[in-house]
């Protein structure tokens, strides 16, 4: 125990005294919020194809309250147009209120709204979420009215004259928050991936330099040795984790928090993915420039087809098959489900796939550490 | 007591035999050098000692224990001096020697006073501040003896420390073992330095190809091969001597070329000197000076092996 202690201080202490590696912690967070911003100053507005099948009162409100938020550039369309409008990319997407789709709600027994779209997640959901949110509302009125249909009309003229366009501020920065939140957490996922490669990196270092082999001849194992690195490296990983998460509460206020400690989880998990494979990547390292170049050469096209950089949907079928074997999709999947409202029991399956890509990068990294005798490597 | 002892020991890098059947028995107090040129097994037996790699044969005692039976206590007290330069670049020499005395335990006040002790010891205690990135070579070798002392251990081992170092670093390291030897330590150290492992240790083993093939105190090595004449003839130029030709002289066993002196090991009870000052007036190489000479560890090395130390 002692000497763990003395050796996770110690490569602490290599780590820090090397200016690039405190650099790249800083630009680790100093990105991460660059993408935040970045989300959040993006006021574009999207143009959204409307087919309106039901022409009830309730639909055409609907309409006109996502006109109202500066958001939407509404464009009526025929349903015949659809698919060309949606695919020339003439809207971003297309949403189809169904047939009774207003009755359907007061009765509390609503149609699905469709929403058609090729450019993915950053545009539907914006618009999900802000439909979502009026419908939530007009459901509640529903329920309220007991079916009624007098008592509906009656509150439902109350519930426009009211003046909500604070709700409505509130849902477009909440949509806002949680694209810029999303696009910021997958650069931090990247940047992660990179600072735990440095880290365990140290090993190959020390064995470069021989102190890795002075080390040996002390009383110290080598399984004491790689699990201080290990230790090192979560503690690390930690540290940027709970900055860059505090910040995020600090800056988006409550639309974080409410599914912080979920996200916390999400992204312990996939720490501890990226430093087991960071640890194999060394493990078949003969260099420390050969595992900083393997590295950079797995991370920037797994973070790619994982749905870092867009999303998922966005890619061809293949890729997106593909990108089930991406640890990234399944820590942005999670990040996604829990930003729109999904709770623990909706995201531990991906937290389940993320700890057996851990245990697997870990097991062949203990496996090849091992076959290598003693010290033959190094000596 | 018998710190280190060696039966038997065989270790292959698969095809190559690195060690080829080794006894060795190395008594208390004593400063025993192992010579051999690059490539004798020299690093390969330390390493072994130290319990860093594992044997195909034979069997090894640390201070009297069997090396697998306590590794920690005989770890714990071996010092380690490696051939090639074991120090963090980017920590200070204070915290180099620091942190490796403790990771034998040594703590609070006891550790702060060993480390200062230790590189007083290597006279490095003015530069303990500085990073090593910018220390000389003699320097770096210097606080890599420090980092092997500061726990006091029992039995240090140096594996040659003195490799590419300026003439004085190299004397302060050869006092450094002398005065260890005196406080105590017992030394295990290895050069392709004849006049090193002359100059300080009590005993030595000569290695070649794995193999210990003399083994003694430096005046018993010597009279093992005081059957042997050694001549040196200066002459002008050695241009045109063929060593080929000069072995096939009755009574040569060994002939090295050194500038423009040529040094011939004969038997002793063979008197061959005229046919050899004939070889060269043959040649029509004039001598320009003949003297025979007491027999060093070269010539014991030589004899041996029929090799120079180092090539
Ligand atoms: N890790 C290794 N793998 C393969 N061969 C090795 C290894 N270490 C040493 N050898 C070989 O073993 C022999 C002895 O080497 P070594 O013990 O380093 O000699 P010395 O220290 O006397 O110069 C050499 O032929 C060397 O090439
Ligand atoms: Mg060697």
């Amino acid at each position: 125990m002692g000497n763990l202690a003395l050796l996770i201080n110690n490569t602490l202490k290599l780590f820090i005294r090397k200016k690039s590696n405190v650099f790249l912690l800083l630009m680790t967070i100093a990105v991460s919020l660059i993408f935040l911003f970045l989300g959040f100053a993006d006021n574009s507005q999207l143009k959204i194809g409307i087919v309106n099948k039901d022409n009830s009162e309730i639909s055409k409100d609907l309409i006109k309250s996502l006109q109202k938020t500066d958001k939407f550039k509404i464009i009526f369309l025929d349903e015949k147009e659809i698919i060309e409008k949606v695919s020339r990319g003439n809207v971003d997407s297309a949403v189809i209120i169904p047939y009774g789709f207003g009755e359907g709600l007061i009765k509390n027994d609503i149609e699905k709204i469709e929403i058609i779209s090729i450019k993915g997640e950053d545009v539907t959901i914006l618009l999900k979420n802000y439909l979502n949110q009026e419908i939530a509302n007009l459901l509640g009125l529903a329920f309220a009215s007991e079916g009624n249909r007098e008592i509906f009309n009656n509150m439902y003229e109350a519930y426009k004259n009211y003046p909500f366009n604070l709700k409505t501020e509130l849902v477009k920065d909440e949509t806002k928050s949680i694209l810029a939140t999303r696009r910021s957490l997958g650069f931090f996922i990247m940047f992660l991936m990179v600072n735990t490669t440095s880290i365990a990196n140290l090993i190959l270092q020390e064995k470069r330099d021989k102190t890795f082999y002075r080390v040996l001849a002390s009383p110290v194992k080598p399984k004491t040795y790689l699990l201080s690195n290990f230790l090192l490296n979560v503690f690390v990983a930690l540290l940027q984790i709970v900055i860059i998460l505090l910040l995020l509460a600090l800056l988006l206020g409550l639309n974080l928090n409410k599914s912080l400690f979920e996200i916390f989880l999400v992204l312990v998990s996939f720490a501890i993915v990226s430093i087991s494979l960071s640890m194999m990547i060394i493990s078949f390292s003969p260099s420390t420039n050969y595992a900083s170049n393997l590295t950079t050469l797995i991370v920037t096209p797994t973070c790619m087809i994982g749905g870092v950089f867009w999303p998922v949907n966005m890619m061809p079928k293949l890729l997106q098959k593909l990108s089930d074997f991406m640890p990234q999709k399944w820590a942005i999947d999670a990040i996604d489900k829990l930003q729109t409202g999904s709770g623990f029991s909706d995201i531990y399956i991906n937290i389940a796939t993320l700890l057996a890509f851990a245990g697997v990068f870990m097991l062949i990294a203990i496996y090849k550490i091992n076959r290598s005798e003693k010290m033959s490597d190094f000596v | 007591m018998k710190i280190v002892k060696i039966e038997g020991l065989t270790k292959r890098f698969g095809d190559i035999i690195a060690l080829d059947n080794i006894n060795l028995e190395i008594e208390e107090g004593e400063i025993y050098g192992l010579l051999g040129p690059n490539g004798a097994g020299k690093t390969t037996a330390i390493n072994i000692i130290c319990g860093l790699l594992n044997i195909d044969k034979g069997k090894i005692y640390v201070f009297e224990k069997e090396i697998r039976e306590d590794p920690d206590f005989i770890k714990r007290n071996i010092g380690i001096v490696p051939q090639d330069i074991a120090i963090y670049g980017d920590l200070s020499a204070y915290e180099n020697v620091c942190f490796f005395a403790s990771l034998y335990g040594l703590k609070g006040k006891e550790l702060k006073e060993s480390v200062e002790m230790a590189l007083e010891f290597v006279g490095l205690i003015d530069k303990a501040k500085e990073m090593p990135n910018r220390f000389s070579g003699g320097m770096k070798r210097r606080l890599n003896v420090a980092c092997a002392i500061a726990h006091k251990p029992k039995l240090i081992i140096m594996d040659e420390p003195t490799v590419g170092i300026d003439p004085q670093s190299r004397n302060h390291i050869l006092e450094s073992v002398k005065k260890l030897n005196k406080m105590g330590s017992t030394i295990i150290y290895t050069s392709h330095y004849m006049e090193e492992v002359e100059a300080i240790c009590t005993k030595i083993s000569i290695m070649d190809h794995g193999k210990i093939i003399a083994e003694g105190t430096k005046e018993e090595l010597i009279s093992m091969v005081t059957d042997t004449n050694t001549t040196f003839i200066t002459v002008g130029s050695v241009v045109g001597i063929d060593e080929e030709k000069l072995k096939e002289i009755t009574g040569v066993k060994a002939v090295e070329i050194n500038e423009n002196v040529v040094k011939i090991i004969s038997s002793r009870d063979v008197c061959n000197l005229d046919k050899i000052i004939q070889y060269f007036t043959s040649k029509d190489i004039p001598i320009k000076n003949i003297k025979s000479e007491i027999p060093d560890l070269e010539t014991v090395f030589l004899t041996l092996t029929g090799r120079k130390l180092r090539d």
